[in-house]
Protein backbone atom coordinates (compact mmCIF):
# COMPACT_ATOMS: atom_id res chain seq x y z
CA UNK A 1 0.00 0.00 0.00
CA UNK A 2 1.18 3.21 -0.82
CA UNK A 3 1.98 6.20 1.45
CA UNK A 4 -1.10 8.22 0.12
CA UNK A 5 -3.26 4.85 0.40
CA UNK A 6 -2.06 4.49 4.25
CA UNK A 7 -3.18 7.92 4.89
CA UNK A 8 -6.44 7.69 3.31
CA UNK A 9 -7.05 4.65 5.94
CA UNK A 10 -5.62 6.89 9.07
CA UNK A 11 -7.77 9.68 7.97
CA UNK A 12 -11.12 7.97 7.53
CA UNK A 13 -10.21 6.17 11.55
CA UNK A 14 -9.42 10.35 12.66
CA UNK A 15 -13.09 10.99 10.62
CA UNK A 16 -14.91 8.35 13.21
CA UNK A 17 -12.96 9.52 16.13
CA UNK A 18 -13.59 13.05 15.46
CA UNK A 19 -17.07 12.92 14.59
CA UNK A 20 -18.50 10.43 17.37
CA UNK A 21 -15.66 9.92 20.44
CA UNK A 22 -14.70 13.60 20.53
CA UNK A 23 -18.08 15.32 19.54
CA UNK A 24 -21.14 13.47 19.20
CA UNK A 25 -20.90 10.67 22.15
CA UNK A 26 -19.84 13.95 24.97
CA UNK A 27 -22.96 15.88 23.58
CA UNK A 28 -25.16 13.04 24.28
CA UNK A 29 -23.71 12.42 27.26
CA UNK A 30 -24.56 15.75 28.36
CA UNK A 31 -27.90 15.92 27.07
CA UNK A 32 -28.60 12.55 29.25
CA UNK A 33 -27.46 14.84 32.53
CA UNK A 34 -30.59 17.30 31.69
CA UNK A 35 -34.12 15.99 33.23
CA UNK A 36 -35.43 17.60 29.90
CA UNK A 37 -33.95 14.92 27.79
CA UNK A 38 -34.85 11.89 30.05
CA UNK A 39 -37.94 13.31 30.41
CA UNK A 40 -38.75 13.60 26.66
CA UNK A 41 -37.24 10.08 26.25
CA UNK A 42 -39.01 8.25 29.17
CA UNK A 43 -42.51 9.30 27.16
CA UNK A 44 -41.29 9.20 23.85
CA UNK A 45 -38.76 6.23 23.54
CA UNK A 46 -39.11 5.62 19.83
CA UNK A 47 -38.66 8.67 18.59
CA UNK A 48 -36.08 9.87 20.57
CA UNK A 49 -34.50 6.13 19.82
CA UNK A 50 -34.64 7.39 16.05
CA UNK A 51 -33.51 10.97 16.76
CA UNK A 52 -30.01 9.73 18.11
CA UNK A 53 -30.06 7.07 15.66
CA UNK A 54 -30.53 9.79 12.95
CA UNK A 55 -27.78 12.24 14.87
CA UNK A 56 -25.11 9.59 14.67
CA UNK A 57 -25.98 9.54 10.86
CA UNK A 58 -25.18 13.45 10.66
CA UNK A 59 -21.89 13.51 12.21
CA UNK A 60 -20.39 10.76 10.63
CA UNK A 61 -21.55 11.44 7.24
CA UNK A 62 -21.07 15.02 7.82
CA UNK A 63 -17.65 14.65 8.97
CA UNK A 64 -17.04 12.16 6.14
CA UNK A 65 -18.65 15.05 3.70
CA UNK A 66 -15.98 17.53 5.20
CA UNK A 67 -13.10 15.59 5.21
CA UNK A 68 -13.76 14.47 1.42
CA UNK A 69 -14.36 17.97 0.89
CA UNK A 70 -11.43 20.03 2.28
CA UNK A 71 -8.77 16.89 2.66
CA UNK A 72 -9.17 14.71 0.06
CA UNK A 73 -9.05 16.92 -3.42
CA UNK A 74 -9.78 17.07 -5.72
CA UNK A 75 -12.86 15.68 -6.44
CA UNK A 76 -12.55 13.24 -8.97
CA UNK A 77 -10.51 10.54 -7.84
CA UNK A 78 -9.80 6.26 -7.84
CA UNK A 79 -12.65 3.82 -6.43
CA UNK A 80 -10.09 2.49 -3.92
CA UNK A 81 -10.50 5.76 -1.71
CA UNK A 82 -13.71 6.03 -0.80
CA UNK A 83 -13.19 2.08 0.24
CA UNK A 84 -9.62 2.93 2.05
CA UNK A 85 -11.24 5.92 3.93
CA UNK A 86 -14.48 3.44 5.10
CA UNK A 87 -12.31 0.64 6.24
CA UNK A 88 -10.62 3.06 7.90
CA UNK A 89 -13.84 4.59 9.67
CA UNK A 90 -15.21 1.62 10.00
CA UNK A 91 -12.08 -0.57 11.73
CA UNK A 92 -11.85 2.79 14.26
CA UNK A 93 -14.87 2.07 15.30
CA UNK A 94 -14.97 -1.74 15.53
CA UNK A 95 -11.78 -1.46 17.82
CA UNK A 96 -12.99 1.08 19.73
CA UNK A 97 -16.43 -1.41 20.20
CA UNK A 98 -14.84 -4.53 20.46
CA UNK A 99 -11.55 -3.95 22.27
CA UNK A 100 -12.80 -3.11 25.69
CA UNK A 101 -15.73 -6.56 25.10
CA UNK A 102 -12.98 -8.58 24.31
CA UNK A 103 -11.14 -7.48 27.81
CA UNK A 104 -13.88 -8.74 29.96
CA UNK A 105 -15.65 -11.64 28.03
CA UNK A 106 -13.56 -14.41 25.84
CA UNK A 107 -13.38 -13.87 21.85
CA UNK A 108 -15.17 -17.50 21.65
CA UNK A 109 -18.57 -15.27 22.81
CA UNK A 110 -18.54 -12.51 20.73
CA UNK A 111 -19.16 -14.21 17.40
CA UNK A 112 -22.37 -12.33 16.52
CA UNK A 113 -21.18 -8.82 17.97
CA UNK A 114 -17.68 -9.81 15.71
CA UNK A 115 -19.65 -10.46 12.69
CA UNK A 116 -22.47 -7.12 13.30
CA UNK A 117 -18.69 -5.44 13.19
CA UNK A 118 -17.80 -6.81 9.77
CA UNK A 119 -20.66 -6.11 8.52
CA UNK A 120 -21.10 -2.19 10.45
CA UNK A 121 -17.23 -1.83 8.81
CA UNK A 122 -18.84 -2.99 5.07
CA UNK A 123 -21.50 -0.58 5.83
CA UNK A 124 -19.19 1.82 6.43
CA UNK A 125 -17.13 1.88 3.01
CA UNK A 126 -20.13 1.66 1.32
CA UNK A 127 -21.36 4.95 2.69
CA UNK A 128 -18.62 6.18 2.03
CA UNK A 129 -18.92 5.63 -1.42
CA UNK A 130 -22.28 6.94 -1.35
CA UNK A 131 -20.79 9.97 0.02
CA UNK A 132 -18.08 10.24 -2.79
CA UNK A 133 -20.36 9.63 -5.38
CA UNK A 134 -21.85 13.20 -4.57
CA UNK A 135 -18.45 14.46 -5.65
CA UNK A 136 -17.70 12.32 -8.85
CA UNK A 137 -21.55 13.55 -9.87
CA UNK A 138 -21.35 16.85 -8.58
CA UNK A 139 -24.52 16.44 -6.66
CA UNK A 140 -23.19 16.82 -3.13
CA UNK A 141 -25.71 17.78 -1.20
CA UNK A 142 -27.92 15.11 -2.77
CA UNK A 143 -25.92 12.53 -2.09
CA UNK A 144 -24.81 13.99 1.82
CA UNK A 145 -28.39 13.37 2.65
CA UNK A 146 -29.03 10.21 1.32
CA UNK A 147 -26.06 8.86 3.10
CA UNK A 148 -27.45 10.02 6.81
CA UNK A 149 -31.01 9.27 5.65
CA UNK A 150 -29.31 5.14 4.94
CA UNK A 151 -27.35 5.73 8.25
CA UNK A 152 -29.61 7.01 10.32
CA UNK A 153 -32.33 4.22 8.50
CA UNK A 154 -30.06 1.59 9.51
CA UNK A 155 -29.40 2.64 13.17
CA UNK A 156 -32.85 2.95 13.94
CA UNK A 157 -33.71 -0.46 13.33
CA UNK A 158 -32.14 -1.21 16.98
CA UNK A 159 -35.31 1.16 18.35
CA UNK A 160 -37.99 -0.05 16.01
CA UNK A 161 -37.00 -3.70 16.19
CA UNK A 162 -35.97 -3.92 20.03
CA UNK A 163 -39.33 -4.82 21.02
CA UNK A 164 -40.00 -7.39 18.92
CA UNK A 165 -39.00 -11.37 20.00
CA UNK A 166 -35.71 -12.32 18.40
CA UNK A 167 -34.98 -9.05 18.11
CA UNK A 168 -31.12 -9.47 17.74
CA UNK A 169 -31.46 -11.87 14.72
CA UNK A 170 -34.04 -9.13 13.18
CA UNK A 171 -31.71 -6.68 13.58
CA UNK A 172 -28.68 -8.45 12.30
CA UNK A 173 -30.98 -9.92 9.51
CA UNK A 174 -31.88 -6.73 8.62
CA UNK A 175 -28.47 -4.95 8.69
CA UNK A 176 -26.81 -8.10 6.28
CA UNK A 177 -29.79 -7.61 3.82
CA UNK A 178 -28.42 -3.43 4.08
CA UNK A 179 -25.08 -4.56 3.45
CA UNK A 180 -26.01 -6.56 0.89
CA UNK A 181 -27.86 -4.22 -1.11
CA UNK A 182 -25.24 -1.61 -0.52
CA UNK A 183 -22.41 -3.35 -1.94
CA UNK A 184 -24.11 -3.99 -5.15
CA UNK A 185 -24.72 -0.01 -5.09
CA UNK A 186 -20.85 0.46 -4.35
CA UNK A 187 -19.60 -1.83 -7.36
CA UNK A 188 -22.68 -0.28 -10.13
CA UNK A 189 -20.95 2.97 -8.82
CA UNK A 190 -17.31 2.08 -9.50
CA UNK A 191 -17.49 3.61 -13.32
CA UNK A 192 -18.12 7.19 -11.69
CA UNK A 193 -14.56 6.70 -10.38
CA UNK A 194 -11.39 7.26 -12.50
CA UNK A 195 -9.88 3.76 -13.44
CA UNK A 196 -7.06 2.93 -11.77
CA UNK A 197 -4.23 5.40 -10.41
CA UNK A 198 -4.28 8.90 -10.72
CA UNK A 199 -0.97 10.82 -10.87
CA UNK A 200 -3.35 14.29 -10.46
CA UNK A 201 -4.33 13.36 -6.93
CA UNK A 202 -3.37 15.38 -3.95
CA UNK A 203 -3.86 15.31 -0.76
CA UNK A 204 -4.28 18.08 1.10
CA UNK A 205 -3.57 18.66 5.07
CA UNK B 1 -14.16 27.43 0.25
CA UNK B 2 -16.31 27.47 -3.07
CA UNK B 3 -19.94 28.94 -2.29
CA UNK B 4 -21.24 25.56 -2.88
CA UNK B 5 -19.25 24.24 -0.01
CA UNK B 6 -20.00 26.73 2.29
CA UNK B 7 -23.73 26.23 1.64
CA UNK B 8 -23.45 22.54 2.01
CA UNK B 9 -21.86 22.72 5.51
CA UNK B 10 -24.21 25.58 6.52
CA UNK B 11 -27.08 22.90 5.87
CA UNK B 12 -25.09 20.44 7.49
CA UNK B 13 -24.30 22.24 10.76
CA UNK B 14 -27.86 23.67 10.84
CA UNK B 15 -29.00 19.62 10.41
CA UNK B 16 -26.59 19.24 13.40
CA UNK B 17 -28.24 21.52 15.51
CA UNK B 18 -31.82 20.74 14.32
CA UNK B 19 -31.83 17.12 15.39
CA UNK B 20 -30.38 18.10 18.44
CA UNK B 21 -33.17 20.44 19.08
CA UNK B 22 -35.43 17.44 18.09
CA UNK B 23 -33.55 15.38 20.91
CA UNK B 24 -33.18 18.30 23.50
CA UNK B 25 -37.02 19.46 23.68
CA UNK B 26 -40.63 20.09 22.43
CA UNK B 27 -41.40 16.39 22.58
CA UNK B 28 -43.39 15.99 26.06
CA UNK B 29 -46.61 16.68 26.56
CA UNK B 30 -47.78 19.77 28.25
CA UNK B 31 -49.36 18.78 31.06
CA UNK B 32 -52.88 19.02 31.30
CA UNK B 33 -55.11 21.47 32.78
CA UNK B 34 -56.16 18.73 35.85
CA UNK B 35 -52.59 19.03 37.29
CA UNK B 36 -51.20 22.15 39.27
CA UNK B 37 -47.27 22.15 38.04
CA UNK B 38 -46.25 23.01 41.38
CA UNK B 39 -48.20 20.53 43.11
CA UNK B 40 -47.18 18.13 41.25
CA UNK B 41 -43.34 19.16 42.06
CA UNK B 42 -43.97 19.01 45.51
CA UNK B 43 -45.33 15.84 45.60
CA UNK B 44 -42.94 14.45 43.70
CA UNK B 45 -40.16 16.14 46.09
CA UNK B 46 -42.19 14.37 48.93
CA UNK B 47 -41.99 11.23 47.30
CA UNK B 48 -38.26 11.21 47.32
CA UNK B 49 -38.00 12.55 50.76
CA UNK B 50 -40.35 10.13 52.31
CA UNK B 51 -37.83 6.74 50.60
CA UNK B 52 -35.24 8.98 52.32
CA UNK B 53 -36.64 8.43 55.00
CA UNK B 54 -37.66 4.57 54.40
CA UNK B 55 -41.30 5.69 55.40
CA UNK B 56 -43.09 2.61 54.03
CA UNK B 57 -46.38 3.40 55.50
CA UNK B 58 -46.38 7.02 53.82
CA UNK B 59 -45.46 6.11 50.79
CA UNK B 60 -48.40 3.40 50.23
CA UNK B 61 -50.80 5.89 51.43
CA UNK B 62 -49.76 7.98 48.27
CA UNK B 63 -50.42 5.28 45.91
CA UNK B 64 -52.91 3.58 43.57
CA UNK B 65 -53.94 0.60 44.51
CA UNK B 66 -51.89 -0.87 41.54
CA UNK B 67 -48.82 0.62 42.86
CA UNK B 68 -49.63 -0.29 46.90
CA UNK B 69 -49.86 -4.33 45.51
CA UNK B 70 -46.43 -3.75 43.66
CA UNK B 71 -44.51 -2.12 46.62
CA UNK B 72 -44.71 -4.89 48.78
CA UNK B 73 -41.99 -4.85 51.78
CA UNK B 74 -39.20 -6.81 49.60
CA UNK B 75 -39.18 -4.20 46.97
CA UNK B 76 -39.47 -1.28 49.07
CA UNK B 77 -36.45 -2.96 51.00
CA UNK B 78 -34.66 -3.13 48.26
CA UNK B 79 -35.17 0.36 47.14
CA UNK B 80 -34.16 1.92 50.02
CA UNK B 81 -30.58 -0.32 50.17
CA UNK B 82 -29.79 0.98 46.31
CA UNK B 83 -30.99 4.33 47.50
CA UNK B 84 -28.61 4.36 50.71
CA UNK B 85 -25.24 3.18 48.41
CA UNK B 86 -25.46 6.62 47.65
CA UNK B 87 -25.00 7.92 51.09
CA UNK B 88 -26.32 11.20 52.61
CA UNK B 89 -29.04 12.64 50.54
CA UNK B 90 -28.19 16.76 49.41
CA UNK B 91 -30.81 17.92 46.96
CA UNK B 92 -32.92 17.83 44.46
CA UNK B 93 -30.55 19.20 41.78
CA UNK B 94 -32.94 19.21 38.50
CA UNK B 95 -36.45 18.30 37.92
CA UNK B 96 -38.79 18.51 34.72
CA UNK B 97 -42.77 18.27 34.54
CA UNK B 98 -44.47 16.75 31.76
CA UNK B 99 -47.96 14.96 31.14
CA UNK B 100 -48.72 11.99 29.13
CA UNK B 101 -52.08 9.80 28.42
CA UNK B 102 -51.81 6.19 28.37
CA UNK B 103 -53.02 4.92 25.10
CA UNK B 104 -54.71 1.94 26.36
CA UNK B 105 -56.86 3.35 28.92
CA UNK B 106 -56.73 7.39 27.68
CA UNK B 107 -55.82 8.17 32.08
CA UNK B 108 -53.73 11.07 31.74
CA UNK B 109 -50.94 11.50 33.77
CA UNK B 110 -48.50 13.80 35.18
CA UNK B 111 -44.72 11.96 34.66
CA UNK B 112 -42.00 14.01 36.71
CA UNK B 113 -38.22 13.58 36.26
CA UNK B 114 -36.37 14.54 39.15
CA UNK B 115 -32.21 14.45 39.93
CA UNK B 116 -31.22 14.00 43.38
CA UNK B 117 -27.96 14.66 44.75
CA UNK B 118 -26.61 12.25 47.45
CA UNK B 119 -23.11 12.05 49.19
CA UNK B 120 -21.70 9.55 46.74
CA UNK B 121 -24.09 9.58 43.75
CA UNK B 122 -27.00 10.70 41.85
CA UNK B 123 -29.76 9.50 41.54
CA UNK B 124 -32.47 10.11 38.59
CA UNK B 125 -36.25 9.45 39.68
CA UNK B 126 -38.98 8.92 37.61
CA UNK B 127 -42.59 9.38 39.09
CA UNK B 128 -45.36 9.36 37.51
CA UNK B 129 -49.30 10.75 39.31
CA UNK B 130 -52.73 10.25 38.60
CA UNK B 131 -54.91 12.92 38.17
CA UNK B 132 -55.95 12.72 41.96
CA UNK B 133 -52.24 12.87 42.87
CA UNK B 134 -52.00 9.53 43.17
CA UNK B 135 -48.46 7.86 42.75
CA UNK B 136 -48.93 5.73 39.83
CA UNK B 137 -45.14 4.77 39.10
CA UNK B 138 -41.70 5.23 40.63
CA UNK B 139 -38.28 4.13 38.86
CA UNK B 140 -35.33 5.43 39.80
CA UNK B 141 -31.72 4.71 38.19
Amino acid sequence: MTGKRILWFFLGSACFIISQPLLRLPILHYLQQSTDFMLAYTLNPLLIGIAIAFSAGVFEEGFRFLFKQFLLQPAGCEFSQPVIFGLGHGIAEALMILVPAFMVVPVSQLGLATLERVLAIILHVTLTVVVWNGFQKKQRALYLVLAITIHGSVNSLIPVLSPFPDSVILIEGALAVVVVVMMGYSLHSKKYYIPGRNSNEEIRM
Amino acid sequence: MKKSGCKIVGISALAVVMCFTLLTGCIGQELSGDFNEEEVRKAAENVITLINDQDSEGIRELCTVRMREALTDDVLTLIYEAISEGGQFEKVEDMSVAGTTDSSSGEEFAVVVAKAKYEIKTFTFTISFTKQMKLAGLYYR
